[in-house]
């Protein structure tokens, strides 16, 4: 039956066994072996092995191991590591079983070889994750969490009436490329976008990141979206509607990203950018631009993890993360500076950092297809990303107004965490080769050509510049203690609002109905009881002489009538 | 909120001038630097000397001035989602692990 362990089985198995292990350190090394143990499996797999079972008719392909889904399985495994890294010191049950569970159901949709395994574990990502939001505990995470749900259990439904079209029209189960000529195709595309966070159906992910506990919303950056971004490559590489799609996600939410002021907000329309950059790869649909967003996804897990890590080592210290309250923390929180500067370097894509050698690759296939908007696009949003994820986390944080905060250094757990984080961001960056040598796909490709190596320096270099030249005049947008309005706007807002009007509509003309239906009710009631009530002229009581008298009558009629 | 005392403020300063100018510098050598190499690029835009720091100057004045318009539209007051959101609320102090430096 199975060639070998799913690795998915590991996760799951342990979230399992993990509160009956106690609390501390022998907990902590548990759940540190489970994406070792995973990552291992993957890592020996043979390609093209597959893992079988039979149900309700069907044959279920639980694992099919190659290049693509190999590469994101180790990138989950590995993202899980440092996550559970991140969060040693939490003692929370619920976070860690959630943990474990979100990461296995990751794990288990990326080698799901059919589109029944990949709903059951596409709607497990979605159900163990919301803990990681309640986990913090408020009124408003509870909210936050119920809208994500919402959303996330939507997709799942989308992608299961999808399933059922395919198979439909199909007749296989099989997950494979699809090309959008069917209803059903759409609709699974629709269920993939949502997760993936296209542009009108991204909000969930602005919403619901910052809102989870500090370790949630990093162990939240890693998995669902990119998971997305695995099943698009899979289904819908060379789709051409996915080209204005990333484009435009790569460009709006940069913008929110600019005037947001919370910095993990901030992080989530930038980790939304991103998102927009490998849409793009996936929608030129080539081999190198395959490899291109494949690569982006595992660079991006990994830099905007140490961007989360950074800012939630600033919030777990000074219980902000604030634009408006921050500032001036680079000699308090020296090595949390250090390590976020890395992630910053890296997702301006600076030489010698993981952005460099893996956002290019999509730039270079886009501009091998002769695509100049989606280039320029792409290439404005890579500009965009220098100032909010480069420059304003680590302005904003660590430099910046001096607002009297004198916090102690992150925990050794954290840092230990960021720490390995930087270097996977640097290997990237240092060895291009040997990473290239990971991808799914065998293209040749070089990331250092002087050409290559000095534009790109002009062009973040410049962008400081700019920055450093505007940001004391008027033009400088500076953030102030405000929430932004997207399109949750419409759903928290406007249909609330809308709904409220017309239920108190409805209401009104029930009201009135209800009062004219009562009258005719009445009227006719009266009306019978002044036939048939007591003193009714049906209901009067007649006297027994007045019979008689009648009847005497009546007979005498009768005679009369007969001698007559 | 602290407020920067005369001596911070002239530091502050003062580094600050000191990054533009290391910047300036920095952009004035890449800037010539164009001159050195012959590029090559996928488009036509990319052969212009200097194209990308162009780009990127003007992208961010692009962005900033987007940005400026945009936010009276797209802001409202941090309580506008309130009490259905986190961002009105404070942190749960149990969750933090709030230290101050040994001074």
């Amino acid at each position: 039956m199975f060639e070998f362990f799913p690795p998915a089985f590991c996760f799951l198995s342990a979230a399992l066994l993990l509160p009956f292990i106690p609390q501390g350190i022998l907990r902590g090394l548990f759940s540190l072996t489970v994406p070792v143990l995973a990552g291992w499996s993957i890592w020996t797999a043979t390609q093209g092995a597959s893992a079988q079972t039979d149900f309700m008719g069907y044959t279920l392909t639980l694992m099919r191991v190659d290049g693509l889904s190999t590469f994101f399985g180790l990138a989950f495994s590995l993202a899980a590591f440092v996550c559970l890294i991140y969060a040693w010191h939490i003692r929370d049950t619920v976070q860690q079983v959630s943990t474990l569970l979100y990461a296995g159901s990751a794990v288990g949709a990326v080698f799901a070889g059919d589109l029944i395994t990949l709903f059951v574990y596409w709607e497990g990502t979605a159900i163990a994750s919301v803990f990681l939001i309640w986990a913090r505990r408020t009124q408003g995470a509870y909210f936050t969490g119920l809208r994500y749900l919402v959303v996330q259990i939507g997709s799942g439904v989308i992608l299961l009436a999808g399933i059922v079209l395919h198979v439909n029209t199909t007749g296989s189960i099989a997950f494979d490329s699809m090309t959008l000529e069917s209803a059903a195709s759409w609709t699974i595309l629709l269920a993939f976008g949502i997760k993936a966070a296209f542009p009108f159906v991204h909000n969930w992910l602005e919403d619901s990141y910052p809102a989870a506990t500090i370790t949630g919303t990093v162990i939240l950056s890693a998995f669902t979206t990119k998971l997305a971004i695995y099943a698009l490559a899979r289904g819908f590489a060379g789709t051409e509607e996915l080209l204005l799609i990333g484009a435009a996600m790569a460009v709006v939410p940069s913008l929110y990203a600019v005037f947001e002021n919370d910095l993990r907000r901030t992080l989530a329309y930038a980790l939304n950018a991103q998102l927009g950059f490998m849409v793009v790869g996936i929608g030129i649909g080539t081999e190198l631009a395959v490899n291109g967003a494949a690569a982006h996804a595992f660079a991006s897990i990994f830099y905007k993890g140490l961007l989360f890590m950074g800012v939630g080592a600033v919030l777990y210290r000074t219980g902000t993360s604030k634009v408006t309250e921050l500032g001036g923390l680079a000699k308090s929180m020296p090595w949390t500076m250090a390590f976020t500067l890395v992630g910053a370097a890296s997702i301006s894509a600076l030489p010698l950092f993981s952005g460099f050698t893996t956002k290019s690759l999509i730039l270079s296939a886009a501009g091998n297809a002769q695509m100049l908007w989606v280039w320029m696009a792409l290439l404005f949003a890579s500009a965009c990303a220098v100032y909010h994820s480069g420059i304003k986390i680590i302005y904003f944080t660590f430099f910046g107004e001096d607002r009297g905060l004198t916090p102690k250094q992150a925990p050794f757990n954290m840092k230990l965490a960021m720490g390995i984080t930087a270097v996977i961001c640097i290997a990237v960056g240092v060895l291009p080769d040997q990473f290239y040598g990971l991808l799914p796909y065998d293209v040749g490709y070089h990331a250092y050509s002087v050409s290559h190596v000095v534009t790109q320096l002009q062009l973040v270099v410049f962008v400081v510049l700019a920055f450093l030249l505007l940001k004391n005049t008027p033009l400088f947008p500076a953030p102030r203690a405000t929430v932004s309005l997207d399109t949750d706007w419409l759903y928290r807002k406007v249909i609330p609002y809308l709904l409220g009007h017309i239920a108190r509509f409805v209401e009104h003309i029930w009201i009135r109905w209800k009062h004219d239906a009562n009258l005719i009710v009445s009227n006719a009631i009266n009306a019978s009881y002044r036939t048939h009530g007591p003193q009714g002229p049906v209901a009067r009581t007649w006297p027994t002489g007045s019979m008689v008298l009648w009847v005497a009558a009546l007979l005498g009629i009768t005679l009369l009538l007969t001698y007559i | 909120m602290t407020h920067q005392s005369p001596s911070q403020k002239g530091r502050s300063q003062s580094g600050s001038n000191r990054s533009l100018w290391i910047t300036l510098g920095l952009a004035v050598l890449l800037g010539m630097s164009s001159f050195l190499y012959e590029p090559h690029g996928y488009f036509e835009v990319e052969h212009i000397k200097g194209f990308y720091a162009l780009f990127g100057f003007v992208a961010l004045c692009v962005l900033f001035i987007a940005a400026k318009v945009a936010s009276p539209l797209l802001t409202r007051h941090e309580d506008y989602y309130a009490p259905k959101d986190t961002l009105s609320e404070e942190f749960p102090e149990n969750q933090l692990g709030r230290e101050n430096k040994d001074v």
